[in-house]
Formats: C-alpha cells, sequence, structure tokens
C-alpha cells in the first residue's frame, strides 16, 4: 500500500471545508490556496493528486450540484439560483448545468431525475483515493445469464437478506457458481432500489421456487476491483462517477451497477461492473 | 535560503509551452503530468538533434512558470520548457521562442526533497519580507542542469530558482 500523506490530505481536507462554504461566494483558486497557506502553483499541484480533480473543476461540480438541489427542493427561479452560485448570467449557468447534468435548469427543475449529484469530499475519500490501485478498464463481456432472488431494498440489511436466502435455497450452488450482486437505483423518490442476489449459470435452479432469472446482453462495460468491504464501495463509486467518469467521453448507465463477488478466505472481494450508456457525451 | 542577486540581459529561450492546470488529471511530480510531458516532448525532440543553432549551454534546462490574469481565478498557468539560443534566426518552425526581459534576480539553489516541496511560499514568506526586495514580473524560472538527476532521485539532485526582483526602496 502506498503511504497515506496525512499532511496533503488535511490540508486539502481543510481547502474542501474552505470550499464548500464559500460555494455562494466569489471565491478563486488563488483564495483557497490561501486559505491553505500554499503557494497557488503548489495548491494545484497537491490538491490535483489528492482530490483528483482540479480545484476549479471541484467549486464548479459542487456548486452545480447545490444548484440543482435547490431548483428541485425550492420554489426559487432559475436565474436566482445562478446568481446566488456566482454563475454571471442564465446563459453561463445553463450551460454549465447541462454539460454536468445532461439537462437545462428547466427540465431538470420539472422532472426530479436520478440524482447524479456531486457529494462534498471527505477525508475518507481523500484517503480513500490516496489507495487507489489501477484505474477502471473498459472492457466487452458476451451475453450472460444471472438466477436468484430479487428484492426491494428498503433497509440496509435487505442485501445481505437477499444472500442468506439464496444460501438458504441453494446451499451447494453458491459455493461453486460465480456470485453476482446487481443494483437498480430508482429514478423517482417514490420508488424504492432494487437489489438482485444471484449466481452465472445457464442451468434452471429450480422452478417451484421464488427464482428470477436476468439476462445481460453483449455489451461494454466499466470494470474495476473495489479494495476493501462493503462500507467503502461508496467512496470507490463516487469516483467512478463523479471524478473518473467526467474526465472521460464515456457515459455510464447511472441506475444499474453489478458487483462480481469472490470469496478469498474469509473476506469478499468485489468487482464492480457498469455497463457503458454510450461512448459519447451526453 | 539566503539566495545570490545576479542580473540578466534578456534571455532568449526556444521550446515548447502548455497553458491551463499543468497537474490536472496525473500524479504530481510524476513525469505523467503535463510539466513531465511537455520535458519528455523537448527533450524527444531535441535527442536527434543534438543542440539547436545559435544554442547555448545545449545540456541546460529552463522551466518558465507564467502567471496570467486566470491563474488567481482558475488555477492555469503557462510552463515552457526549452533552452537558451543567442538569436532568433534559423530556429525550427516547430519551435516557440520566449523572451524573458532584463531583470536582476534572486538566485536560489534548491536540494533533494525540497524541489518538491512548496518552496515558493517558503521564499516569499520567510526570505523576501525582510529581503529588503520586491518581487518583479510575473514570471520566475528554474534551471535543470547536470546536477539534476531526475524526479526518482530527488536526493542527490539540485536546482536553481530565478525569481525577478527589484530594490524595494
Amino acid at each position: 500500500m502506498k503511504p497515506v500523506n496525512e499532511h496533503n490530505i488535511r490540508s486539502m481536507v481543510m481547502a474542501i471545508d474552505f470550499i464548500e462554504t464559500h460555494l455562494k461566494d466569489p471565491i478563486t483558486v488563488g483564495d483557497m490556496a490561501d486559505a491553505v497557506a500554499y503557494s497557488i502553483f503548489h495548491f494545484c499541484r497537491i490538491f490535483n493528486a489528492t482530490v483528483h480533480h482540479t480545484p476549479y473543476d471541484y467549486l464548479m461540480r459542487r456548486r452545480l450540484t447545490e444548484a440543482a438541489k435547490e431548483l428541485t427542493t425550492t420554489s426559487r427561479k432559475v436565474i436566482e439560483v445562478a446568481l446566488d452560485y456566482q454563475f454571471n448570467s442564465p446563459e453561463v449557468f445553463s450551460r454549465a448545468f447541462k454539460r454536468f447534468l445532461g439537462q437545462s435548469p428547466l427540465q431538470w427543475k420539472k422532472a426530479e431525475a436520478a440524482d447524479q449529484y456531486m457529494p462534498k469530499l471527505t477525508e475518507r475519500h481523500l484517503i480513500h483515493r490516496s489507495q487507489l490501485k489501477g484505474i477502471p478498464e473498459l472492457v466487452s463481456r458476451q451475453p450472460f445469464v444471472l438466477q436468484g432472488l430479487m428484492a426491494p431494498i428498503l433497509n440496509t440489511s435487505d442485501m445481505d437478506e437477499a444472500w442468506a436466502t439464496l444460501h438458504h435455497l441453494f446451499p451447494s450452488l453458491i459455493e461453486h457458481l460465480p456470485s453476482w450482486g446487481v443494483y437498480w437505483k430508482s429514478r423517482m423518490p417514490s420508488v424504492s432500489d432494487y437489489y438482485f442476489a444471484g449466481v452465472e449459470t445457464n442451468e434452471p435452479l429450480a422452478s417451484d421456487l421464488p427464482v428470477s432469472t436476468k439476462s445481460f446482453p453483449y455489451t461494454r462495460y466499466l470494470k474495476w476491483q473495489h479494495y476493501g468491504d462493503r462500507s467503502t464501495l461508496p467512496l470507490s463509486l463516487d469516483y467512478v462517477y463523479h471524478t473518473w467518469q467526467p474526465k472521460t467521453d464515456i457515459q455510464l448507465t447511472p441506475n444499474l451497477r453489478m458487483e462480481e463477488i469472490s470469496t478469498d478466505g474469509n473476506s469478499d472481494t468485489l468487482m464492480l461492473w457498469i455497463p457503458v450508456q454510450s461512448p459519447s457525451k451526453r | 535560503m539566503t539566495p545570490q542577486i545576479i542580473k540578466r540581459e534578456a534571455i532568449l529561450l526556444c521550446g515548447f509551452s502548455f497553458y491551463g492546470d499543468p497537474f490536472s488529471s496525473h500524479d504530481p511530480w510524476s513525469q505523467e503530468n503535463e510539466i513531465g510531458r511537455l520535458w519528455k516532448r523537448f527533450g524527444q525532440y531535441m535527442h536527434p538533434i543534438g543542440s539547436l543553432p545559435n544554442g547555448i549551454n545545449p545540456g541546460t534546462g529552463y522551466e518558465v512558470c507564467i502567471t496570467t490574469k486566470e491563474t488567481e481565478q482558475l488555477g492555469h498557468f503557462e510552463v515552457f520548457v526549452g533552452t537558451e539560443v543567442s538569436t532568433v534566426q534559423n530556429l525550427p518552425v516547430d519551435l516557440l521562442v520566449k523572451v524573458l526581459p532584463p531583470s536582476a534576480y534572486a538566485v536560489f539553489t534548491i536540494k533533494g526533497e525540497t524541489i518538491a516541496s512548496d518552496w515558493t511560499f517558503e521564499l516569499d514568506q520567510s526570505w523576501l519580507p525582510a529581503s529588503g526586495f520586491k518581487r518583479m514580473g510575473n514570471y520566475t524560472f528554474q534551471i535543470y542542469d547536470h546536477r539534476f538527476k531526475g524526479m526518482d532521485q530527488l536526493t542527490e539532485s539540485a536546482i536553481d530558482v530565478y525569481i525577478p526582483v527589484a530594490a524595494d526602496r
């Protein structure tokens, strides 16, 4: 494991705190450097290395995220929100917004679409990023079939329960076949997310049991090993969706991800598979 | 750190330039960031030809960091990497020329791991205020010669940092 540079992480957490408290103020990258007592050149170097965004990119993404939240949760006008977050004109705001979220601010306000908000990055994110091994790769995969149980996610324990039930029903199969978790994120707040716990096999498991079959077509996937347990999975996902993806021309399917689970002794390792929606920018 | 104060006439440099955030998307101080890529590109250009027409000290490389109006706002810089020439005549068309004006410079020799630290901030905070000098211009440059062994051998390396200054009366 790479050594964690605690000093840099502490300084960049401070820088992020400064940015987060001034999202509505006319701050510059120079102000951020001043806030942590770095020269602007060195600040840019350390910020990029630690946060994996340029300081200006981070500022803009977080401003757009908070602006988008305000548009969906309040009745404020687009122009008011735009000016609040230091966008000098509705046109500038609209262009940046569309690039960031794929819709105009007005469409966004009406649609209440799936959130693609970039969260505030925390110390845990920065430590996780200092330990990254390898970057996501793009691979094509032949069609394949999973069989298992589908469950709505109402509580955090629901995923574990799906696995426990599957183990109970097919104890021997689970041991020998590749295991997959598939996560469908609902696009609407009123509909729950779904999780599918299953195994990869073409043989029918059993007919009198509540087994569902999911077929996945030939397509391209982002494939990336997640290190650590499930508790740090959100950190890897934030990296993939909000940091890695914007630097590429890849559009990932926003509401579906798959986890290939392999057990190595006592701990699970997760290989993330996320279908690529289209090769071009939205 | 105590600098040498020297005066230099205009310096003519010939090389390549980058504009933007030089650290975006890659590790710092590895040769993968934009500055490392610029050096690599320049090295690959120079290697087969050895030296430039009218070249001065061909083994000595200059890295100039120029701040612009957008530096404060966006964190964008111009970084120029090149070598010194005596005139601009007969230079290859695919190289750029940078003219640094005549100036006095505070010259610091930076050694070892300090090369990768925030020496700009250190100098501005600890040396400049009591020095009797003020910073001039919107650029600084570093000289890399035989004393610089590479980013992976910083402990055995040294560079000279040039900061344009004038007496602060």
